[in-house]
């Protein structure tokens, strides 16, 4: 875990500035135009388990839920997280609380245990084998 | 200090101070903490990066799954971690220690 308040704010801040900046760039454009930056599919040709996040993504913030779904699962957390810290973040920063930071942890030890993270590990798996056959 | 390693240079003669000073009693707890290895963090971030493997494997779970889920950062996030890593391990390795030390 990221060892202070404030490192660990600024570094989800930008993490989201770049994600909705990405999301920008990308909304509403077919597969075939979106850049493609995925390592594990450059080099061996088969996707990774969260190829198809952008599209999922783009067409979630349009109201599609079970298309994208359908694209790519990952969406879901994905703008989920992207659309909550940012607001999260600068409530807890005009309040001067730290309430973030403590869930964060808590969520950090939880997904750390033993049977949530095998559970994880699992989907994960499970989905990338889906993408295998969706063929990304 | 055969540990080392596993540490910043500028913190090895801290950690030294320290366990000259602090009691016997703690060098059992000490000795079995269990410290990950940089270098080895290094291969799996060159292996698995894309997947938030490394970040996974030193405690930074958090980290790990913005990785999963973005494809290593859109694979900018691999790359930078690939400098990153081992001093990120190094700063864990200290955080543990620490719980003992003061």
């Amino acid at each position: 875990m990221i060892a202070t308040r404030n490192r660990l704010y600024a570094f989800m801040l930008a993490v989201c500035a770049a994600g909705w900046a990405w999301l920008a760039l990308h909304l509403g454009k077919s597969a075939d135009v979106q850049l493609q930056l995925c390592w594990i599919k450059a080099i061996t040709g088969m996707p990774c388990p969260a190829c198809g996040t952008t599209r999922a993504v783009d067409v979630l913030v349009h109201g599609r839920l079970w298309e994208a779904f359908l694209i790519n699962p990952f969406g879901l957390p994905v703008l989920l997280i992207m659309a909550v810290s940012p607001v999260w973040l600068v409530v807890d920063l005009l309040r001067s609380n730290n309430s973030f930071f403590r869930a964060f942890g808590v969520i950090e030890k939880k997904l750390s245990s033993r049977g949530i993270a095998i559970a994880l590990i699992a989907l994960v798996i499970t989905n990338w084998i889906w993408n295998y056959y969706k063929g990304y | 200090m055969t540990n080392a390693r596993y540490f910043e240079s500028h913190q090895i003669p801290v950690i030294r101070d320290r366990l000259l000073s602090i009691d016997d009693s703690k060098w059992l707890m000490i000795q079995t903490i269990p410290l990950k290895d940089p270098q080895t963090s290094l291969i799996v971030s060159l292996l698995g990066g894309s997947l938030g493997i490394d970040r996974f494997i030193i405690g930074d779970t958090g980290i790990g799954v913005g990785k999963l889920l973005t494809c290593g950062g859109l694979g900018i996030w691999t790359i930078v971690d690939w400098f990153m890593i081992q001093g990120a391990t190094r700063e864990k390795n200290m955080q543990k220690l620490q719980q003992f030390l003061y």
